[in-house]
């Protein structure tokens, strides 16, 4: 899948990939490729620059660690990205019902009155 | 930026897959114009994921020379990368920066409307106000200037950016611009002083100490425009 196709959900994508627990860069980018049995699979590099900017956001915390002269930065989520993903995975669903709503032309969304 | 690849690659890299790696380490350290703490941490963080990636490409059966080919297409263009980078720098840079903008600029103010009050003629400090802006009129024009800009690169990031959207290459642009403002503001003040004192004029110890603080913001000011003109001009 395109990086553009995925824009706007990357940064739901990479906080969903923290959840189970802290991970460092390459290991976020191997997770979301292993858990969508490679469909998405976006240029590495990407990962980088878009956890920088969750951490400036507040919603992942990193820190370095160092084993056999290799540095490593891991990154944690924090309770507001928690509550960031819960909003994220609450809007896509909303957002999915209804695109396939209209794809499908089977008329159940909106939910009537 | 000689030496960047080497010193950012883990030491168990494969020795034959490290040269394509170094050379990738080495363009996007070109096109990080930060801080070399911050290009340092990010490099380092770049090449964990490099090595990661050539180990397990070689794990999976490739030569070292076809997993560092296959890690580079998998990383896509360092160029690319160090621009979206710069992006994410360039926003929260313009913010830091127009902040002490606007913190800075009424403290430098105040000490120089008091050097006016203590040199004065007994007007208040309305009416040194008043003479202190008529006195040096392009002071005005600078001022006029340069709040509106700063305000703008606050948006740059945090709370301002979600009330104002701009651009994170517009905020480097407008605190680039203001930060060049503040220099011509300083400069212009501590003229004036410097052609009053050879007018003959008294200078007192508080127009000392109010040079000393423009002198002071205007370097800081002259080094945070540059900063901001490249992160605007490295971003994508």
């Amino acid at each position: 899948m395109r990086a553009e196709v995925l824009k706007g959900h990357l940064d739901g994508l990479m906080l969903a990939a923290l959840e189970a627990g802290p991970l460092h860069g390459y290991a976020i980018m191997e997770a979301l490729s292993t858990n969508s049995n490679g469909t998405l699979n976006l240029p590495t590099g990407t990962i980088y620059p878009a956890l920088h900017r969750l951490e400036r956001a507040g919603l992942v915390t990193a820190s370095w660690s160092s084993n056999e002269g290799r540095r490593r930065r891991t990154y944690s989520l924090t309770a507001p990205g928690r509550k960031e993903l819960a909003a994220q995975r609450a809007n896509w669903r909303e957002f999915s019902t209804a695109v396939s709503a209209v794809l499908n032309g089977d008329g159940s969304w909106p939910a009537p009155a | 930026m000689a030496g960047a690849g080497v010193t950012a690659l883990p030491p168990d890299v494969d020795p034959a897959a490290r040269p394509s790696l170094e050379d990738y380490i080495g363009e996007l350290a070109r096109g990080l114009p930060v801080s070399r703490r911050a290009r340092t941490a990010i490099l380092a963080e770049v090449g964990d994921g490099l090595a990661d990636s050539v180990e397990k490409h070689q794990a999976e059966g490739a030569t070292p020379d076809q997993a560092a080919t296959a890690t580079i297409k998998e990383f896509g263009s360092p160029r690319t990368l160090a621009a979206q980078f710069a992006t994410g720098l360039a926003g929260v840079t313009a913010h830091r920066v127009g902040l002490a903008l606007v913190c800075t600029g009424p403290v430098v103010g105040l000490v120089w409307l008091a050097a006016f009050i203590a040199h004065g003629d007994g007007l208040g400090w309305r009416g040194e106000l008043t003479a202190m802006l008529s006195t040096i009129p392009t002071y005005t024009v600078v001022l006029a200037l340069v709040v509106p800009a700063a305000l703008l690169a606050t948006a740059g990031a945090g709370a301002a950016a979600r009330r104002l959207p701009v651009r994170p290459r517009q905020a480097a642009a407008a605190a680039s611009f203001a930060a060049v403002g503040c220099v011509a503001g300083d400069t212009t003040l501590i003229t004036g002083l410097i052609i009053s004192a050879m007018r003959g004029s008294d200078v007192s110890w508080l127009a000392a100490v109010a040079v000393l603080v423009s002198a002071v913001r205007l370097t800081l000011a002259g080094l945070a425009a540059r900063r901001c003109a490249a992160l605007r001009a490295a971003a994508s």
